[in-house]
């Protein structure tokens, strides 16, 4: 009998299973399913949080061109509450998402909503530089303790850093910086081409490469190759612009439907046949990026990121194989190991402060010291950036006849901080 | 160009056009997972998006050509909202793409110049399109009528012509051409949504540099823009953003009515 | 019909329900609702003048955007720049968005019709590129951010200060309803009535001797002008100057809160801003399927209220 009862339950659970749903069903799953357990010969569960319940604002995008991040990370978020029963120093964790959507104003609306609407303890999220950057100083004024899961402007770790704001992506900075030395050192590539998005995260991403492959001897041969974004044209123009002929190889910075539309061209093109590198960080190359350009992609790559889907280390298999088990077969992603990540850096933290986050400064510092071992290999805080210090792992693109076209982990640069300047 | 025969010929400001051509792309990705044949594709998505422009004119449109272009513009933009949420809801978020047709996946090199093959494809597939429909326009039956129904449309009432019916066919055939247009687009660009607004406002360019109204001067607009878009973009690529617009501002300032457009 | 026998009796006593309606709001009002009122109001101001060209002169501008982007980046490049003082600042907005719609204005009323529409656009959208590219003076896509708000002399005495949301709610009010003031008596005036007749009949009322290209022009400058007030507002309000402001989906939000709310009424204008914005936020932080609910409403709105809201009680 209640095994009926349980399997009515889960069936209209699973039937309306969107993503908002999910998250505040993941709680009443997790009770129904404790309750059902015992059989309902005793009222009293396992011991549940007594202390207040702790409002975590999720400001992320759930559609306009950031979606798809958007839902990875919140994905990776509910994957590590999940694990922990959602909740950590005795109390209860509560998601309440609101949709960044792409514009700062729209961002702003959400992040004000969140904090003044919903009363929340603390908010996570930002795909988005720019709405990231314009929503610091309202948190800041608030010492609303904030997590940045994904925007990379370098500001935040450098002139607008903030003793509240802590970031568990990168900084743009960090994936190019050790890529410059690596191309011009231990490739031997000299004469490298640049090829960006032009906007915030492109221009930032290229001036890290520029820095350390100049300083290694290399040259940057011009005009740079600097796409409109978002480039809703057609790419050919910008792929003929590769001066195939005067240069060993590009260094590339776009991402998503950029990345899949230029990379698709010139492969057609024939033009990444041509280079003896085709070079750039990671997003340009990532899964997203892959599975949809499949065949076209550049057999060979090298691209620098603080991920890759084949590292090895078992935290990270572990996370790939329950990623998937638990969202449908869908393969992990960097965004939902930055979601994760930020996710533990919360419950470590609480768990610190045994759930006491009327202290702010206090709340901060538990932040600050978290340190774990992520999918991504050794987590930890810089104390003078905010910014978290990390490997970056310079990765080969190549076919798996197991994963399909993925990144190979070649060599790693360990500890990478930002700079702070 | 499915875009100017709604537009141009009915009067309607159809912001949902953009929303065709993405279901069309969506949908000859569904046929090329499935099936794995591309031509298939290039079936079924022009007859999905004639049933569906069909029925939304019947439904919707038909009551709005009375109001005039301002609430044309804010049901239509109602439904690009609610096409794009559900094909979000549908195929989710990602950026997908379809490779090009066997055989079609590689480069050709004319007069010192390299093309991929596949758009020289598209570029042949559009000029026997734009034949065909010249042909049609200047010659057929249905072409006399439409032409009448666009220069003055209770006179062709009054001369006994169906024209809800022949509105209807129209709007359909032009959603059936946008649907074409997505599935032949599919393996040049990527499919996300989103890509309705990139085509509408592209489509909305090359529409009324031509000139409205008339079908020709939908396909010089398109030349005008695509060669000015690629020799514009590699000559001053920092201009690349508004260049598009430069060139229709240009148009207009010199020719007000568009290229070929009647006089207002 | 317009003005109708009934709106000519009782608009006077619904504007004041209106204002006194919107100037109790801080008193009640959650912080994020004032927060989220201040945006519409600020909006508001900007569909305002978008009626006075569609509505009023007959010009369907899809680029109206441009100068509410252009006001918001002067007064954020003047406030970046140490100037302070409410009026300067909006002036400042106003006059670069009225010198922006000269030459603009003076292009596009070549055209008419379709191809105003799509001319405006046009400019808007270079204007936008431009935001994105002139990186040293805009910082590109990343945008203006840290805009201080101006100082009202007189207001420290009594302990207010417009950081405070209340406050600023109230400056948006009054700015708000002195635009909405002169736009009213604008239209009412000669000039209002000679640009309604050449709306009706261009070449009649040349030929009666107008300068119609000066009148239109005219009108095109001053709803520029109105649209970067708005804008430094809104640079104000949210301390932020983003090339997301020009962009041609600002302009289509302005035009549908227009329709929606019914055109040639500037009240109109008033209430679709309101609705269109907070259905927007609303329903964007709080649904999840948003865009559905967004997108059928608009097409009921055509569907059962084509002539907006104002046609509701224009009917009666």
């Amino acid at each position: 009998m209640s095994d009926e009862i349980e399997r009515y339950l889960n069936w209209r659970l699973a039937d309306r299973l969107d993503r908002r749903g999910f998250l505040k069903l993941g709680v009443t799953a997790a009770g129904v399913a404790a309750v059902a357990a015992c059989g309902g010969s005793t009222a009293v569960g396992p011991t549940g949080p007594t202390g207040p319940e702790f409002k975590l604002g999720v400001v992320l995008p759930y559609s306009g061109v950031y979606a798809e991040l958007g839902n990875s990370i919140t994905n990776g978020m509910h994957m590590y509450f999940d694990s922990v029963g959602n909740q950590a120093g005795n109390r209860k964790i509560t998601m309440v998402t609101a949709d960044e959507q792409v514009a700062l104003a729209d961002a702003v609306a959400a992040t004000k909503k969140v904090v003044e609407q919903d009363g929340v303890d603390m908010v996570a999220g930002y795909v988005s530089s720019p709405n990231a950057a314009g929503n610091r100083n309202y948190l800041d004024g608030l010492k609303m303790p904030t997590l940045i899961a994904n925007a990379g402007v370098n500001s935040l770790s450098r002139a607008a850093k903030s003793p509240f704001i802590y970031r568990t992506s990168f900084s743009n900075w960090q994936p190019s910086h050790p890529m410059g030395t690596y191309v011009a050192e231990k490739l031997g590539k000299k004469k490298i081409q640049l090829v960006y998005a032009k906007y915030g995260a492109g221009l930032e991403s290229v001036d890290s490469f520029k820095e350390t492959f100049t300083a290694s001897g290399g040259t940057i041969v011009g005009p740079d190759v600097a796409t409109p974004f978002p480039n809703n044209g057609d790419q050919t123009p910008f792929v003929q612009a590769i001066q195939t002929d005067k240069i060993d190889g590009i260094y590339c910075f776009m991402s998503g439907t950029d990345a899949v539309t230029f990379l698709k061209k010139a492969a057609e093109l024939g033009t990444l046949k041509k280079l003896s590198l085709v070079s750039g960080a990671g997003f340009f190359l990532e899964q997203d990026v892959l599975a949809a350009i499949t065949d076209a992609a550049p057999d060979g790559a090298i691209t620098g990121l603080h991920w890759a889907l084949t590292l090895t280390n078992k935290e990270n298999q572990d996370f790939i194989s329950k990623y998937s088990k638990k969202f449908s077969g869908r393969q992990a992603d960097v965004f939902a190991v930055q979601g994760f990540d930020t996710a533990r850096v919360i419950v470590d933290a609480l768990n610190v402060v045994k759930g006491n986050t009327t202290n702010k400064d206090a709340f901060m510092t538990a932040i600050a010291g978290v340190a774990f071992k992520s999918p991504r290999g050794d987590f930890k805080f810089d104390p003078s950036t905010n910014n978290v210090i990390q490997t970056i792992y310079v990765r080969k693109t190549v076919k798996d006849p197991k994963l399909g076209w993925t990144n190979q982990v070649i060599d790693q640069y360990p500890g990478v901080a930002d700079p702070g300047k | 160009m499915g875009l100017s025969i709604i537009f141009g010929l009915m009067d309607v400001l159809n912001l949902a056009h953009g929303s065709f051509y993405m279901i069309g792309a969506y949908a000859a990705y569904a046929v090329v997972t499935a099936t794995h044949n591309f031509w298939l594709a290039l079936l079924v998505a022009p007859a999905l998006l004639a049933v569906l422009g069909g029925a939304l004119e019947v439904v919707f449109f038909r009551r709005l050509y009375r109001h005039g272009h301002l609430a044309q513009v804010l049901m239509t933009f109602g439904f690009t909202l609610v096409f794009i949420d559900l094909i979000r809801s549908r195929f989710g978020p990602t950026t997908r793409s379809i490779p090009p047709p066997p055989g079609l996946g590689g480069a050709v090199h004319l007069l010192g110049a390299t093309f991929s093959s596949y758009s020289l494809f598209v570029l042949g597939v559009a000029i026997v399109i734009g034949a065909l429909l010249v042909a049609g326009w200047r010659l057929s039956r249905v072409g006399v009528v439409l032409r009448a129904g666009v220069a003055d449309k209770e006179m062709a009432g009054l001369l006994g012509i169906d024209l809800p019916r022949v509105f209807t066919l129209t709007f359909a055939s032009g959603a059936a051409l946008a649907g074409l247009g997505g599935a032949i687009a599919a393996p040049e660009f990527a499919i996300y949504p989103g890509m309705d607004a990139n085509v509408l406002i592209l489509a909305l360019v090359v529409v009324v540099i031509g000139g409205l109204g008339s079908i020709e001067g939908a396909l010089m607009g398109a030349a005008v823009i695509g060669l000015g878009y690629v020799i514009g973009a590699t000559l001053f690529p920092q201009f690349a953003t508004g260049l598009i617009f430069a060139l229709m501002a240009a148009v207009l300032v010199v020719r007000p009515s568009g290229l070929l457009g009647r006089r207002l | 019909m317009i003005p109708g026998r009934f709106q000519a009796a009782s608009r006077p006593v619904f504007l004041a329900v209106l204002a006194f309606a919107l100037a109790s709001i801080p008193l009640w009002a959650p912080r994020f609702w004032i927060y989220i009122a201040t945006q519409a109001l600020i909006f508001a101001i900007f569909t305002m003048s978008l009626d006075l060209l569609v509505g009023y002169a007959g010009l369907p501008s899809f680029g109206h955007a441009a100068f509410y982007g252009v006001g918001a980046y002067a007064c954020a490049l003047l406030a970046l720049g140490h100037v302070d003082g409410l009026v300067p600042l909006l002036l400042a907005g106003a006059l670069a968005a009225g010198l922006a719609a000269l030459p603009i204005g003076a292009l596009s009323l070549r055209t008419s019709g379709i191809y105003f529409l799509m001319l405006t656009l046009a400019f808007a959208q270079m204007l936008w590129g431009l935001a994105v590219n002139w990186t040293s003076l805009t910082r590109g896509t990343d945008g203006l951010i840290g805009i201080p708000r101006p100082t009202v002399g007189g207001l420290d005495m009594f302990n207010i200060s417009l950081y405070e949301r209340g406050p600023f709610f109230i400056l948006c009010l009054v700015v708000a309803i002195t635009i909405f003031v002169f736009l009213e008596a604008l239209t009412r005036s000669p000039f209002g009535k000679t640009l309604e007749g050449i709306r009706e009949n261009e070449r009649r009322m040349r030929a009666l001797g107008f300068p119609t290209f000066r009148y239109r022009w005219a009108a095109f400058v001053i709803a520029g002008a109105v649209a970067g007030i708005a804008g430094s507002l809104a640079a104000m309000s949210n301390g932020f100057a983003t090339p997301d402001l020009l962009y041609w989906t600002v302009s289509g939000l302005a035009l549908i809160a227009v329709v929606v709310g019914g055109s040639r009424s500037l009240v109109g204008p008033v209430l679709g801003a309101f609705v269109v914005l907070f259905a927007q936020l609303g329903l964007s932080t709080y649904i999840d399927r948003w865009e559905v609910v967004l997108g059928a409403l608009f097409i009921a709105f055509v569907l059962f209220l084509p002539h907006g809201l104002v046609g509701l009680v224009r009917r009666t």
